[in-house]
């Protein structure tokens, strides 16, 4: 089953995705500029709030991180273990998932996406096994054992058979150097694309000298900052199969969708908002659950939309969804939804048509209902 | 022989075929490549599996909509930093089409076989997306299947658009020899091996092709 999450969100002048000119991110669509808010950059705003928000267990987070060694160390040596031993342990060990060590260092050169269960489970093999491990760490160029057990072998085991943390199962991971650990992503999530025109704009700042003399007038610093104000159509859509099969079969899935949901319709990425706090709410949240094929209402705003005739940008997006919505029922008929459902400020909610009989009095009424026709109807 | 048709359509595609690591390159149209993984998706065929019935369909593309190549950059930072020194960040730039609408036909004399593609890609074993996980369909991928030679179907499937009307349209057709060599026929996935194919680039006017203004 997939769970679409369609959202309608405003942000007042802000620079939330740079581009390598320090400029809010951008891109064509329906031959006008448009503003974007990157895939990647959602995805970790998504991740962070959840991390944060949610009322799941901290078994179900990960991180992506090149310090997992002394964490990995941390957990040997609370066992025990000689703080050299271990940590000479904790490098191969990470080695075998293709962490590059250099010299001293205590970061390895690649990221790894773990999660503390799966850096647990790891030490665990490494306590369990130091009998045999302790000998080969001694020699000049220290080795796991490769034989009896074989080590690198037995940590691969553990990664691939075991269920994944929440936020691998989500967003998916891949590992050049082990290919075996990696995890297909549930999450798929578009890039957000402003639904009018593009208008880029430059603010031009100056710092002054709090402490100058008065011979010291004008600037002591000036520059330029990129920044617009645009109205987003975001969309994310998560397979529900896909989901469970990486979690495997002792985690409920269901809390980890809503948990995701929830992020999705809340989190805000973090770029530049010291200076521009844009903190806004989505205007309008709509919820779609489908077998098969998900599909995105981008095209709804392949015209740029304004405001016009008294309407404001957000009535006029509303009313140009809920009419997509019903073009591509009458082409292609609904028989792949399951649930359908929306939720808008009450003074937009005028706009609908279509839509207007799938309301939901609140986002959480929403997202329960939605995330719960999902898992009832895949069981 | 009758050909599979396939709508491509999103605000953002990714069709590379021989960029490697940080700077990754796109074509302008969707590669061999790109189209089978996205059968096989549909299908729920894992990597290991062989390909060689899909990869022996003759592809062609109709060019709707050019888009324009445009460039996403990306940074991977590190998001725990233990020693307190900020670690390296990696960065990459992706280039990608914005805007564009394909129309592919995948020709082949298995009528069956057809079918049951056009049934996966209705109801997708996977996920599909258009070169990157991010580039979510915008409409339903699955057309139908006609049975009419790669070329009649893609010239005579209607062409829709909200804009102003090209006066012609760029097909870019597997043909047995030709200059324009492309390696992006996949041998086998997890090996990354690609096998390579001739396309002609011809254009046809638009007025051979039925016209029709939906809204859609």
């Amino acid at each position: 089953m997939q769970i679409e999450i369609h959202v309608l969100q405003s942000f007042p002048p802000a620079n939330l995705n740079r581009d390598e000119n320090g400029m809010p991110k951008s891109t064509v669509f329906g031959g006008y500029p448009r503003a974007r808010i990157s895939s990647q950059c959602q995805k970790r705003a998504v991740r962070l709030f959840y991390q944060q928000y949610s009322d799941l267990s901290a078994d179900q987070f990960a991180q992506r991180s090149r310090s997992w060694m002394p964490e990995l160390k941390a957990v040997l040596v609370a066992a025990d273990i000689p703080d050299v031993r271990a940590e000479t342990a904790a490098k191969l060990a990470l080695e075998t998932l293709g962490a590059k060590f250099e010299g001293d260092k205590v970061e390895s050169k690649t990221i790894l996406f773990l999660g503390r269960t799966e850096i647990a489970a790891i030490a665990n093999l490494l306590i369990k096994n130091w009998a045999a491990i302790e000998p080969g760490l001694m020699a000049k160029d220290p080795k796991l054992p490769v034989k009896d057990p074989n080590m690198a072998k037995v940590i691969e085991k553990v990664l691939v058979n075991s269920g994944k943390p929440g936020d691998v199962a989500l967003f998916g991971r891949m590992m050049a150097s082990l290919p075996t650990a990696n995890v297909d992503a549930a999450v798929q999530m578009a890039h957000a694309i402003s639904i009018n025109k593009l208008q880029q704009e430059f603010d031009f700042f100056t710092a002054v000298d709090d402490l100058g003399g008065n011979d010291t007038t004008g600037a002591d610093h000036m520059g330029e900052t990129g920044y617009n104000s645009s109205t987003y159509y975001r969309f994310t859509t998560m397979d529900t199969v896909q989901l469970q099969a990486n979690l495997g079969d002792d985690v409920p899935a269901q809390a980890i969708a809503q948990a995701f949901a929830e992020a999705f319709v809340r989190a805000i990425p973090t770029g530049h908002q010291n200076s521009f706090a844009a903190h806004s709410l989505p205007a309008a949240i709509m919820m779609v659950v489908r077998k098969g094929q998900p599909i995105s209402l981008v095209d709804a705003f392949e015209n740029p939309v304004a405001p016009k005739g008294g309407k404001s940008l957000l009535e006029r997006a509303l009313s140009q969804l809920d009419s997509h919505w019903a073009d591509l029922s009458k082409m292609y008929g609904e028989k792949s939804v399951v649930f359908k459902g929306i939720v808008t400020r009450e003074q937009l909610s005028q706009q609908l048509a279509t839509l207007k009989d799938c309301e939901k009095p609140t986002v959480d009424d929403l997202i329960k209902d939605a995330i719960a026709a999902a898992f009832q109807e895949a069981n | 022989m009758p050909t599979l048709l396939l709508r491509m359509r999103a605000p953002m595609m990714s069709w590379g075929d021989h960029s490697r690591f940080t700077i990754r390159d796109s074509r302008r149209e969707p590669t061999k490549s790109a189209v089978i993984g996205l059968l096989c998706a549909a299908l729920g065929r894992p990597r290991w599996e062989p390909i060689h019935d899909l990869a022996t369909l003759r592809m062609g593309v109709r060019i709707n909509q050019e888009g324009v190549v445009q460039c996403d950059y990306h940074t991977v930072m590190n998001s725990i930093k233990s020693s307190g020194s900020k670690g390296d960040t990696v960065i990459s730039h992706r280039y990608y089409v914005a805007d564009a609408d394909y129309l592919v036909g995948l020709e082949g004399d298995d009528r069956a076989c057809l079918d049951r593609l056009d049934a996966a890609l209705q109801a997708p074993h996977w996920q599909l997306y258009f070169g990157r996980k991010s580039f979510v369909p915008s409409q339903p991928v699955s057309i139908h299947v006609v049975d009419l030679s790669l070329e009649d179907a893609l010239r005579s499937h209607p062409y829709t658009t909200k804009r102003r009307r090209p006066t012609q349209l760029r097909y870019v057709l597997e043909v047995a020899d030709s200059l324009d060599v492309r390696q992006d026929v996949p041998l086998d996935w997890q090996k990354r091996l690609f096998g390579s194919r001739c396309v002609a680039t011809i254009f046809h006017n638009l007025e051979e092709a039925e016209v029709c203004i939906s809204p859609n």
